[in-house]
């Protein structure tokens, strides 16, 4: 968690999850993305995230799964982090956009971590979802 | 309709019967605070003069201006939908700041003023602040002007998340 302290946001997301490089360069420009955290991960990531879950086979889900394991291996970074703004970033643009969808919760619970879990649950709480699938 | 409820010195809520919540409002110093704290104690008693029931009625004006203030802009966000829109950036941050599955009015802008109004923390200001930002940089881009509707709408969900990050930031600050 350390390297989380100190880094960029947008740059640790780049770095940790290189799978979503060539997506980001695409459209950090047309949404007025570049330094502004909220849209790089409530938007760029997001998008991606439901891009790779929507096309998720039996052909692709090793490789799929890979990527989305590790994405939510970040997200959870974030949820666990010490640093607030790191967590309302997971929670407020990560999880409501991935949550907000009908069937989010189904699609991405098996990923999450515990803690992202948890603001999960906070969310789910605040729009009435039923969050059975994260205990 | 909205209603003006003091609960004490530092905190005013104001509400409406069709909002849904009522909204935390302060523009006082922490001075006017506690003076009009120490006013409401004396009011009613021998030593309320003329002079400290001016000073009250202006205090409590500078609270009714903000109360009015909000009363004019924050219905509108917490009861409308995001506008229609058809440029690309201003459909993905209005996506952003309304999720379907939110059962709540208002979006992200009435999820930052119900963290208000509780008292809680402001975990939406963050987000409120960065789509302010995007919509910002999109409406300012004379590269790709937006056209009429497109335009018009945006700025009204620039001036309803620029009153709730004020909101917000107040509290934060004197809160």
């Amino acid at each position: 968690m350390d390297d989380l302290f100190h880094a960029d946001p947008i740059e640790f997301l780049l770095e940790r999850l290189p799978a979503i490089r060539d997506v980001y360069s695409l459209r950090a420009p047309l949404l007025y993305a570049h330094g502004n955290p909220h849209v790089v991960y409530g938007s760029i990531l997001v998008d991606f995230l439901h891009s790779l879950a929507a096309a998720r086979s039996e052909a692709n889900r090793a490789e799929t799964d890979s990527i989305l394991f590790r994405a939510f291996n970040l997200i959870d970074y974030l949820s666990s982090s010490e640093q607030i703004e790191f967590q309302n970033l997971a929670e407020t643009s990560v999880l409501e956009g991935l949550l907000g969808e009908r069937g989010g919760m189904e699609q991405f619970a098996p990923y999450m971590g515990s803690a992202t879990k948890r603001l999960a649950k906070r969310i789910a709480d605040r729009w009435a979802l039923d969050f059975s699938i994260l205990d | 309709m909205y209603n003006l409820e003091v609960r004490d010195a530092h905190t005013f809520f104001v509400g409406g019967e069709n909002w849904g919540f009522a909204v935390w409002v302060h523009n006082l110093t922490p001075e006017q605070c506690a003076r009009l704290e120490q006013l409401y104690v004396q009011k009613g008693g021998t030593g309320f003069s003329e002079a400290s029931a001016r000073e009250l009625a202006q205090l409590e004006a500078l609270v009714a201006k903000e109360a009015a203030f909000v009363k004019a802009t924050i219905p509108k966000s917490g009861k409308l939908n995001a506008p229609i829109a058809s440029d690309s950036t201003l459909v993905d941050a209005y996506k952003n700041l309304w999720r379907p599955r939110d059962v709540n009015p208002g979006g992200t802008i009435g999820e930052l003023l119900r963290e208000v109004e509780s008292g809680g923390p402001l975990t939406h200001l963050a987000k409120a602040k960065g789509r302010l930002q995007q919509l910002l940089n999109r409406v300012n881009d004379t590269s790709n002007p937006l056209s009429a509707a497109d335009r018009a709408g945006a700025e009204r969900v620039i001036s309803d998340l620029k009153d709730a990050i004020r909101i917000a930031e107040a509290r934060a600050t004197h809160g």
